[in-house]
């Protein structure tokens, strides 16, 4: 079951520079894993080094140092590029500019015509995407005249028509509006369900709350990792590397400091009126 | 404002031309383009445009629209034809005062050129009017594929048109972004001498251009993340099948060259 899809081993990456410069380590000894099946968020501010991650994990970039395995495949050795990419794709940001054809259904069917699957395999593939991201009714549409939340799943069912089995979603809802954002957020839960392996690349912890792992980076190196509970409850540690707990946890952690007690792990609304009126109701009976 | 421009555009009506195969529709065209040149007296003008109301019939797009297409050339159709009346002195004088004459051979050119102009307009909007751009493309790559064993690359070409056609709503909304954001800097782009107008662009263009390139990496990234290597071992979603309805408008199209060629021999030629 503990099948291990994406393996980061002490992993170096620095850009060159306008004039050839080498710049500081964008990724600076990162190492972690993924197995088959995860929900895994990974945490950064602007420049903390999370969109490279999202690069090199399907060989877009190659670590300078160290070493990137997907499944078992090596993402430096070149003949491998294929392999890697039909198990790893790439949700990008604007969702404008991942959109190739003038069709949804033709940009669905891009990466598989890519891979040269018979026609009437591709036919059922993009039929079956667009259907799991629920935008099958959208099939004939011009790409332009849908919202940024129905543009960014059609970028999605692009990835699914290639049967990958990981996706990775570098910063998805940071140009949408809330609906969009929502509509996005809910597919990502869905392919989830279906066994999907994610990786979530964001700025909000509240996209972060459900997921089986969170990985916090700070200028290239990662400073925490573990379940959302265990990582939320370091809120001293995380303000250090501008990133905002949940407004609910910080909200508890005020209540608790006033001298009421409350539980230091809250993270959903829910959580937080069942243990507030919990709570209350436990002074009423004193 | 560019929002206007209506060359190209497409109104699905699900007709019976926007059934035919797109590649088939192209080579149609050319053959009437063609044919409407070739003809030479009445008959065959006749035979013409009755053949151009049929489909314009047939594509059940409005005729409004349709004309309303026809009316941005009007001024060229009319200076053209005033232009054969006035200059051709072949035939029966029919008017004839100071320095200008007009004959018969002048006002048959006239009608001739106006006629053809408008079928010429008329059949070749009706292939955009009745196709989708991609489709469009998609048919001229395969037309034009045995141009590849001559080493053209003509899916790279194929992909820039099917990238710019893609990329031109995008574009425009951007630059709709950037006027209003430069507008609200204090920016008066309809106000001033031309020089100071065309001045005022730039600050609209710089930025797009910088956009454009920006948008330029991104989806070649993305299309790199989706396994694209050029055109070789591609598969496509839509095939082409060639149809009973090609064959009618093959067949449509045979007995109207057929027709203009006997017009052409059993009658004078007007012009």
């Amino acid at each position: 079951m503990n099948e291990t899809i994406l393996k980061f081993e002490d992993v170096y990456y620095a850009y060159e520079g306008d004039e050839g410069e080498t710049l500081p380590n964008a990724v600076d000894g990162v190492s972690f894993e993924i197995n088959k099946g995860e929900f895994v968020a990974i945490l950064g501010h602007n420049g903390s080094g999370k969109s490279t991650v999202a690069k090199l994990t399907n060989a877009m970039l190659v670590p300078q140092k160290g070493k990137i395995f997907v499944k078992e495949y090596d993402t430096s050795v070149e003949d491998n590029e294929l392999k890697i990419r039909t198990t790893v794709g790439i949700v990008m940001q604007n969702p404008d500019n991942q959109i190739v054809a003038t069709i949804v259904e033709e940009d669905v069917a891009f990466g598989p015509e890519n891979l040269g699957v018979p026609q009437k395999e591709l036919r059922t593939r993009v039929d079956n995407a667009l259907k799991l991201v629920g935008m099958y009714e959208y099939k004939d549409y011009e790409p332009h005249k849908l919202s940024g939340g129905q543009k960014q799943r059609i970028a999605i069912a692009g990835v699914i028509a290639m049967q990958t089995e990981c996706i990775v979603f570098d910063e998805p809802t940071a140009m949408l509006d809330p609906k969009g954002r929502k509509e996005v957020l809910a597919a990502i839960h869905d392919l989830r369900q279906k066994g999907y392996t994610i990786v979530l690349i964001t700025h909000f912890m509240e996209e972060a709350v459900d997921a089986d792992k969170i990985i916090v980076m700070n200028d290239g190196k990662i400073i925490l990792t573990g379940t959302p509970k265990e990582v939320f409850t370091q809120s001293d540690l995380l303000y250090e590397c501008d990133l905002a707990v949940p407004q609910v946890t910080l909200l508890s952690k005020a209540i608790k400091n006033n001298g009421i007690n409350m539980p230091d792990d809250i993270l959903t609304t829910d959580e937080f009126i069942n243990a507030f009126t919990a709570n209350i109701k436990q002074k009423r009976k004193l | 404002m560019i929002r206007d421009i209506t060359i190209g555009q497409y109104f699905p009506t699900g007709s019976f031309l926007h059934k035919l195969d797109p590649r088939s529709k192209i080579i149609l065209v050319l053959c009437y383009l063609v044919l409407i040149f070739a003809c030479r007296n009445f008959f065959g003008l006749g035979l013409i445009v009755t053949l151009t109301l049929l489909f314009v019939a047939v594509s059940k797009v409005s005729f409004k629209l349709i004309f309303k297409g026809l009316k941005s050339i009007v001024l060229i159709i009319i200076f053209t034809s005033l232009l054969q009346l006035f200059y051709n002195d072949k035939g029966d004088i029919l008017l004839e005062f100071w320095k200008i004459k007009i004959t018969t051979g002048g006002v048959f050119t006239a009608i001739f050129m106006a006629v053809r102009i408008c079928c010429l307009i008329l059949v070749s909007s009706l292939l955009t009017y009745t196709t989708s751009p991609t489709l469009l493309t998609d048919a001229i790559e395969r037309l034009l594929s045995p141009l590849n064993k001559i080493h053209v690359p003509v899916h790279t070409l194929a992909m820039m048109m099917t990238i710019a056609l893609r990329f031109i709503p995008t574009l425009i909304e951007e630059i709709d972004h950037i006027m209003s954001a430069q507008k609200a800097r204090g920016a008066s782009l309809d106000t001033g001498s031309l020089t100071e107008r065309a001045k005022a662009l730039i600050p609209i263009f710089v930025p797009l251009f910088i956009n454009s390139f920006r948008r330029a990496f991104d989806l070649a990234f993305a299309m790199e993340c989706r396994c694209y290597h050029g055109g070789a071992g591609r598969t496509r979603l839509r095939v082409m099948k060639l149809g009973y309805r090609d064959a009618i408008a093959f067949a449509v199209t045979t007995i109207a060259i057929v027709g203009v060629i006997l017009f052409n021999i059993f009658f004078k030629s007007v012009i």
